[in-house]
């Protein structure tokens, strides 16, 4: 029989021996992979230098206070630049009015800001689009985690171009 | 032989038990090696820098259990991130629609306030980040802080070297 009546596999070993083996190599191939997998791939010719166009918006003056053209940015978690920024742009936000007649209008916000950075990134352009860091795309509408030694925040690309 | 019928070594102990056996050591090693220290102890180059921490919508009274002088910790890891320097309120703002204006302005909130937390820390500064240890320092950043008086859930909103 296939399993006799002690719980071994065909009389030889136990299957609660077989389960434990089982979950021990399954957390070491997992172990292993994470450890072999945790750099990101570089392509080689990286190096095509191309100006992303970010906007964070609505934020407070003292996060305005803390972006500056110089910055070096990084995407959150990763370990390369993504770029510095070259230059910025602020305007007033503004944010949708419902009013009691049923009409809307688009009004300003006080004390929030929308900033348009942008960076001058080093990757790889092709037809398959723009790349930084190895295999991290970059394309209009992406929204991005982006950080620099000072300020965290969201951003959105909202240009892409091989000149400034 | 080595290894019995019973799949014991020298016929003594499992196979199967020393697997595990040699399992366990390796997660306390990777344990012990990859947990965050509690305190962050300081590193040549540590710079003191002084953190602002904005706590939103707060009743009158919650500021008096915030005390200048003591420790503040990371609620979600335990992290030491400094002490505290200072506390100052100003009215809560919400942002609340002028139709006759047509503008969104930032209306003052009666009953609430907002709290500013001024902490002191020693922290690393390079390219990427500003961290105290785990903790990073960032404007912008979500923060849960706590000490045995109080814990609240704000938004850093000021960094400066000292």
């Amino acid at each position: 029989m296939v399993i006799d009546k002690q719980g071994r596999l065909f009389g030889k070993l136990s299957i609660i021996d077989i389960a434990v083996l089982v979950v021990i190599i399954g957390l070491l191939i997992g172990l292993g992979y994470r450890r072999l997998s945790s750099k990101a791939a570089v392509i080689v010719n990286a190096d095509t230098k191309f100006y992303v166009t970010l906007v964070v918006e609505r934020i407070r003056d003292f996060s305005l206070e803390a972006i500056d053209e110089g910055d070096i940015i990084y995407e959150q978690y990763a370990q390369q630049p993504f770029g510095k920024i070259v230059a910025t742009e602020t305007e007033q936000s503004k944010e949708v009015l419902k009013k009691p007649d049923g009409t809307i209008s688009y009004v300003p916000m006080e004390q929030k800001f929308n900033l348009y950075a942008t960076l001058e990134c080093t990757g790889n352009v092709g037809d398959n689009g723009y790349y930084v860091n190895g295999n991290s795309q970059i394309a209009i509408g992406s929204d991005l985690r982006i950080q620099s030694n000072k300020v965290i925040c969201t951003a959105r690309v909202v240009g892409l171009s091989l000149s400034r | 032989m080595f290894i019995d019928k019973k799949y014991r070594l020298f016929g003594l102990v499992s196979i199967v038990d020393i697997g595990m056996a040699a399992v366990f050591v390796l997660f306390v090693f990777l344990a012990l090696r990859l947990s965050a220290p509690q305190v962050a102890s300081a590193k040549p180059g540590d710079v003191k820098i002084k953190y602002t921490v904005e706590i939103q919508k707060k009743l009158p009274n919650f500021k008096e259990s915030i005390h200048e002088g003591a420790d503040v910790y990371d609620s979600q890891k335990g992290y030491l991130i400094g002490k505290i320097l200072g506390v100052s309120t100003m009215p809560y703002l919400e942002d609340v629609g002028d139709i006759d204006a047509e503008i969104i302005r930032r209306a003052p909130i009666p009953g609430f306030e907002a709290v500013y937390v001024q902490i002191e820390a020693t922290a690393q500064i390079t390219d990427m980040t500003t961290a105290v240890g785990a903790f990073e320092i960032l404007v912008g950043k979500e923060v849960y802080i706590k000490n045995k008086d109080f814990a609240a859930f704000g938004y850093i909103v000021a960094v400066e070297k000292e």
